[in-house]
C-alpha cells in the first residue's frame, strides 16, 4: 500500500486523536437531546481503544464526530494535530471510517467498488490494482474479486467494508460496531485482521457492546453511558480502577484452608480473599477432574511487579500451588459494574 | 485541461455511472417505451390528419404541410412532456439513493470535491436524456418530408428541450441532496416543476403570439445590448436556473452545512439582475414592436409591468430565504447575531440571521436592474428593438445621424400613449429611490415575520408554508371578487402590506409609486419591528427556560473564528 499525506503539520501535541470536553446537543422538532456531554480523550499512536456502551450511549455520535460527520456543540476534537472543524478535508484523507450501517452500490463487482473508493481518495490509476489486490488478500476476500457486490454475505459485505477503509492507507481507523452481525470464525479473523493494523501502527478506535472481544486487542478502553464517559483509560488500569486492586487467582491443589489462613495472614499483600466456586473451576480448566484443585482469589494491595513475595511464602510453606496468575480485566465485570453506578 | 480530465475522465462518479448505467436492461427498456411512445402518437396524428382530409378536402391548400406542422407540434409536446417527467425522476434519487442505501457519507469522507459530485450526477442525467432526445431525431426528419416546418424552428425545438431538461434535473439533483428519502425527493420535485412548466407554457406562447404577429420566426429583442431571440432568453433564464439550483445542491451535499452559502446566494443576486433587466427590456421593446406594426397589435403593455416580476419575485425570495433554524447560540445572543448578519462576512454566509441583509441587497439590485432597464432603452431602444423597415427616420444609417432620434423616440412614443396609462421612462426613472424604499421596507416587514414564525415552529418547511399562506391571505384572496364583504372589508387591513398593492395603484390609477403611499412603507416598517421585537422576547423566554444545563450550540462559523 502507498504511504501517503505525510505533509500534515502537527500541533503542540504528540496525541493521534485529541478531544476535549467534546459534547453534541441533537435537536430534533423543539426536542433536546445532550447525545454526547463533555469528553476528553487522548489517543497515541498504535492505540487500539475499544469504545464500550450501551445501546443509545453516544459512540456513534462521537465518532462521526470524529470523523467530520457532525459538527460539535462545543469542545474540539484534534486527529493528528488538525481540528476536524477547521480543516475538514485534511482530516478526512488521514482518516478512514467503516459506519455502523453501510451500504454498496448495485450492479457494481468488488474489485470495482474497491476502484471506485481508490479512485475517490485519489490514488493514481497505475497504483490501484495492486492496492486492491493487497487489501482484497488482508480481508480474504481475494477469491470473490469478481463477484458483484450485492451477491456477497452480510459478513463478507462487513468484511468489503473494511477492505474500502483501508484502500487510502489511513493512519486512523474509526470502526463503529466492525464485528456485529459476524460469525464467531469472521469475527476471529477481524480480530486477527486487527492485531495485523495494529502492527502496521494504526491507530484504531473501534466501538462495540461485545465486551469479551474488546479485551483482547484493545490497550485502552473508554465506557460511555447516556453521552458521559464514565470511565477511560488503560483495560487493566481501569479493572484495578474498578474492583481496588489487583486480582490474582491461584489454584491449590489441597489444602485450600491453610492456603486461605495463610494468605489472610498477609495482610501488607492481599486482601478479599474469595474461595472460586468448583463449577468455575472446572469450567476453566476441564481437562482436571473436579478434585484436583481449588481456586481462590484474592485482592493484591502490595507494591506493583512484587506478587512474587505472596508466591514464595506459599511456596515455601509447603502449599502444592497448581497456578498463580492475574487473570485478565474481565471487561464485562467492569461494564456491568460500571454502567450500574458502582464506580463514579 | 488537467480539470477536465479529472471532472471528465478519472472522476471515479462518472465511471462508476457509465459502468452501471446501462448494465441490465433497465435503460432499454426505457429508451424503447420512450420511442414507442413517440411513434405511436405520431401515427394517431397522421392517420387522424388523413381522415380529417378525406372528410373535408377542400379546407387544406397544401396536401401535406399541416400534416408535417400536426406532426411536428404532437412530436414537441410529447417530447416535452416525457423529458420533463422524466430528469427528475434520473436525478431526485442521485443522492437520496446514496443516503438510502448508507453510502453517502462514505462518499462524503472520500476527497472527491463535491462540485465533481453534482457534476457527475447531473452529466450522468443529462447524458441519458440527450440519448433519448437525440434518438427521436429521426421521427423528426419524418416532418419534413411533409414539409412546413422550418430547420430553425426544429433547432428551437432542441434547445429548449435540451435546457429544460437540464432544468428538471437540476430541480431533482437539489430536492435529492436536500431530503431524506427518495420518495419526498421525487414528490417535491414534481410538485415544485409544476409551476416553471406553466410559467414555461405561458413563454412559450407569448413567444409564438409574437411570432405570428410579426411573421417571423426569430424575434430578437435587445438584452444589456446584446441581441437575442426570445427563445434565446428563455434558454438563459432556464441555464441560470439549472446554475443555481445546482449550486444549492453543493451547499447541501456535504457534512457541515453552512460552507459555502456564498455560492447560491452570489448567483440569486446575479440573477434577479439579469431577470429583472430583462423583463424590462421584454416589457419595453414589445411596447416599442407594437407601436411599429401599428393596428396589428392595439394593445401596450403599460410601463409599469416592469414592476411585476420584482413584486412577486421579492415576496417569493423572502419565503425562501427568510426561513431556516436558529441555534440555541444564535437565539440567545439574537441581537448580536442580527447585527453580525450586516456586515460582509455574515452576508456571504448563508445563514437565517444574514437573510433580511441579504434579501436587502436583492432589492437594491432589483431595483438597479429595473433602471439599468429603463436606462439602456432610453439610449438603445431604435437601434436595437427590431423595427421594421417601413419607418425609415427609426433606422439609423449611420451613428452621427441617428443620435437624436434614439433618444427621443421611446419618449415621444411614450409620450402618446401617456393619456392611458403608461408612465414615461423618465419618470419611472425618477421613481427609483420611492420604488426602492417600498422593496427595502417590504423585505425588513415580511422578512422579520417569516423569520419569527420559522423561530416558533422550528421547522423551516412548516415555517416556509405558513408564511406562503399569510402571504396569500394578504395577496391573492383579496383578488377574488365573490368574497362576503364583511371578509373583504377585513382584508383591506392589509393592504399596506399587500405588495401587489403598489403594482395596481400605479398600473391602474397611473399613479406614481409614493414612499408612504397609504402609508405602506410605515406599516411594513413597524410589522417588522414588532416582530423582530417578539423574537426577542422569545429569545429571553428561551434562555430563561433553558437555565445552564444546556449546551450552547454555536455556529460552525463561530467555532472557526474562535479556534
Ligand atoms: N440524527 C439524530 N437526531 C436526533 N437524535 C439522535 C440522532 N442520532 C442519534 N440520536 C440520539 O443520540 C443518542 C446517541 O445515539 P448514538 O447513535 O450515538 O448511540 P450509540 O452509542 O451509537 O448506540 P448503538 O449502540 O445503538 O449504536 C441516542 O439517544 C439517539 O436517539
Ligand atoms: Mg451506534
Amino acid at each position: 500500500m502507498s504511504i501517503r499525506q505525510n505533509g500534515t503539520e502537527r500541533n503542540h501535541s504528540m496525541a493521534m486523536i485529541e478531544i476535549s470536553n467534546l459534547s453534541k446537543e441533537y435537536r430534533t422538532s423543539g426536542q433536546k437531546l445532550l447525545a454526547v456531554n463533555n469528553i476528553s480523550l487522548a489517543l497515541d499512536k498504535g492505540d487500539i481503544f475499544g469504545f464500550i456502551g450501551p445501546n443509545g450511549a453516544g459512540k456513534t455520535t462521537t465518532i462521526k464526530m470524529i470523523a467530520t460527520l457532525l459538527v460539535p456543540s462545543s469542545g474540539s476534537v484534534f486527529v493528528d494535530g488538525l481540528d476536524v472543524v477547521k480543516e475538514p478535508d485534511k482530516v478526512r484523507s488521514i482518516l478512514g471510517y467503516m459506519p455502523d450501517s453501510f451500504g454498496v452500490y448495485d450492479d457494481i463487482k468488488v474489485w470495482e467498488y474497491l476502484d471506485f473508493f481508490a479512485a475517490a481518495y485519489k490514488i493514481s490509476k497505475d497504483k490501484r490494482p495492486a492496492i486492491i489486490d493487497d487489501v482484497l488478500s488482508l480481508t480474504d476476500l481475494s477469491v470473490k474479486k469478481n463477484a458483484y457486490v450485492e451477491s456477497l454475505s452480510r459478513g463478507m459485505k462487513q468484511r468489503l467494508c473494511l477492505a474500502k477503509t483501508l484502500v487510502h492507507d489511513p493512519k486512523v481507523m474509526l470502526l463503529d460496531e466492525p464485528a456485529s452481525g459476524l460469525d464467531p470464525r469472521a469475527r476471529i479473523e477481524i480480530r486477527e485482521l486487527l492485531r495485523e493494523l495494529q502492527r502496521m501502527g494504526k491507530t484504531i478506535m473501534i466501538s462495540s457492546h461485545i465486551l469479551p472481544e474488546m479485551e483482547e486487542f484493545c490497550n485502552k478502553i473508554g465506557i460511555i453511558e447516556k453521552g458521559e464517559m464514565i470511565v477511560s483509560g488503560d483495560v487493566r488500569t481501569i479493572s484495578r480502577q474498578v474492583r481496588g486492586n489487583q486480582v490474582i487467582e491461584i489454584t491449590v491443589l489441597e489444602e485450600l484452608e491453610r492456603a486461605v489462613s495463610l494468605l489472610e495472614s498477609m495482610n501488607e499483600y492481599v486482601n478479599d480473599v474469595k474461595i472460586m466456586s468448583r463449577s468455575h473451576n472446572e469450567n476453566q480448566n476441564t481437562h482436571f477432574s473436579s478434585s484436583t484443585g481449588h481456586s481462590l482469589q484474592f485482592g493484591y494491595i502490595g507494591e506493583p511487579n512484587h506478587e512474587y513475595v505472596v508466591l514464595n511464602s506459599l511456596v515455601d510453606s509447603g502449599l502444592k500451588i497448581r497456578a498463580f496468575h492475574s487473570p485478565k480485566a474481565d471487561l464485562e465485570d467492569v461494564f456491568m459494574r460500571v454502567t450500574k453506578g458502582l464506580v463514579n | 485541461m488537467n480539470r477536465l480530465n479529472r471532472l471528465i475522465f478519472d472522476n471515479p462518479l462518472v465511471l462508476k455511472e457509465f459502468r452501471t448505467r446501462m448494465r441490465g436492461t433497465r435503460a432499454y427498456w426505457i429508451l424503447f417505451s420512450y420511442l414507442g411512445v413517440l411513434t405511436l402518437g405520431m401515427m394517431l396524428t397522421y392517420y387522424s390528419f388523413i381522415s380529417l382530409n378525406h372528410r373535408y378536402p377542400t379546407l387544406m391548400n397544401s396536401p401535406t404541410a399541416p400534416a408535417g406542422e400536426a406532426i411536428f407540434y404532437f412530436l414537441t409536446v410529447a417530447q416535452a412532456f416525457l423529458v420533463i417527467f422524466i430528469t427528475p425522476a434520473i436525478t431526485s434519487g442521485a443522492i437520496t439513493l446514496e443516503k438510502e442505501q448508507r453510502t453517502y457519507e462514505m462518499m462524503l469522507l472520500t476527497r472527491i470535491p463535491r462540485f465533481d459530485i453534482v457534476f457527475s450526477k447531473m452529466s450522468a442525467a443529462f447524458a441519458f436524456v440527450c440519448l433519448l432526445i437525440f434518438s427521436s431525431l429521426p421521427l423528426f426528419s419524418i416532418c419534413f418530408l411533409f414539409g412546413g416546418v422550418s430547420p430553425g424552428k426544429l433547432i428551437h425545438t432542441y434547445e429548449l428541450l435540451l435546457t429544460g431538461s437540464l432544468f428538471g434535473s437540476s430541480l431533482g439533483l437539489m430536492w435529492s441532496s436536500i431530503s431524506k428519502s427518495t420518495t419526498i425527493s421525487v414528490m417535491l420535485s414534481y410538485a415544485t416543476l409544476f409551476i416553471p412548466v406553466i410559467l414555461l407554457f405561458f413563454a412559450l406562447s407569448y413567444i409564438s403570439f409574437l411570432e405570428n404577429v410579426s411573421n417571423s420566426s426569430s424575434f430578437m429583442v435587445s438584452l444589456l445590448g446584446f441581441k437575442l431571440s426570445l427563445y434565446g432568453v428563455l434558454n438563459i433564464v432556464l441555464i441560470f436556473l439549472s446554475v443555481i439550483l445546482c449550486s444549492v445542491s453543493l451547499t447541501h451535499i456535504q457534512a457541515f452545512p453552512q460552507r459555502m452559502g456564498w455560492l447560491p446566494r452570489g448567483l440569486t443576486l446575479l440573477f434577479m439582475y439579469f431577470v429583472s433587466a430583462a423583463s424590462c427590456f421584454l416589457v419595453l421593446s414589445s411596447n416599442s414592436f407594437s407601436k411599429s406594426q401599428g393596428p396589428v397589435l392595439l394593445m401596450t403593455i403599460p410601463t409599469q409591468m416592469c414592476y411585476l416580476l420584482p413584486c412577486i419575485m421579492i415576496p417569493a425570495l423572502v419565503i425562501i430565504f427568510a426561513t431556516g433554524e436558529f441555534t440555541a447560540w444564535e437565539l440567545a445572543n439574537i441581537i448580536k447575531r442580527m447585527l453580525w448578519g450586516f456586515t460582509p462576512k455574515g452576508i456571504t454566509k448563508g445563514v437565517l440571521a444574514s437573510s433580511i441583509p441579504f434579501l436587502l441587497l436583492i432589492s437594491i439590485v432589483v431595483v438597479a436592474g429595473i433602471n439599468t432597464g429603463f436606462a439602456m432603452e432610453i439610449r438603445h431602444g431604435i437601434r436595437n428593438a427590431g423595427y421594421p423597415a417601413m419607418q425609415p427616420m427609426h433606422q439609423p444609417t449611420s451613428t452621427s445621424s441617428g443620435t437624436t432620434n434614439m433618444k427621443s423616440f421611446p419618449h415621444e412614443y411614450l409620450n402618446t400613449y401617456k393619456g392611458s396609462y403608461a408612465t414615461s421612462l423618465k419618470q419611472m426613472e425618477l421613481q427609483t429611490l420611492n420604488l426602492l424604499a417600498f422593496f427595502c421596507s417590504y423585505v425588513f416587514g415580511f422578512g422579520m415575520f417569516c423569520i419569527l414564525i420559522s423561530t416558533l415552529v422550528q421547522n423551516r418547511w412548516v415555517a416556509m408554508a405558513l408564511s406562503a399562506v399569510s402571504l396569500a391571505i394578504v395577496v391573492i384572496l383579496p383578488l377574488n371578487s365573490q368574497l362576503n364583504p364583511d371578509l373583504r372589508l377585513f382584508l383591506t387591513m392589509f393592504d399596506p402590506v399587500n405588495p401587489l398593492i403598489l403594482l395596481s395603484r400605479s398600473f391602474y390609477m397611473g399613479l406614481p409609486v409614493k414612499i408612504f403611499y397609504q402609508d405602506s412603507t410605515l406599516s411594513l416598517l413597524v410589522a417588522g419591528a414588532l416582530s423582530f421585537f417578539l423574537l426577542f422576547l422569545y429569545s429571553i423566554f428561551e434562555r430563561r427556560n433553558n437555565g445552564a444545563n444546556s449546551v450552547s450550540i454555536r455556529p460552525y462559523d463561530e467555532m472557526v473564528a474562535e479556534l
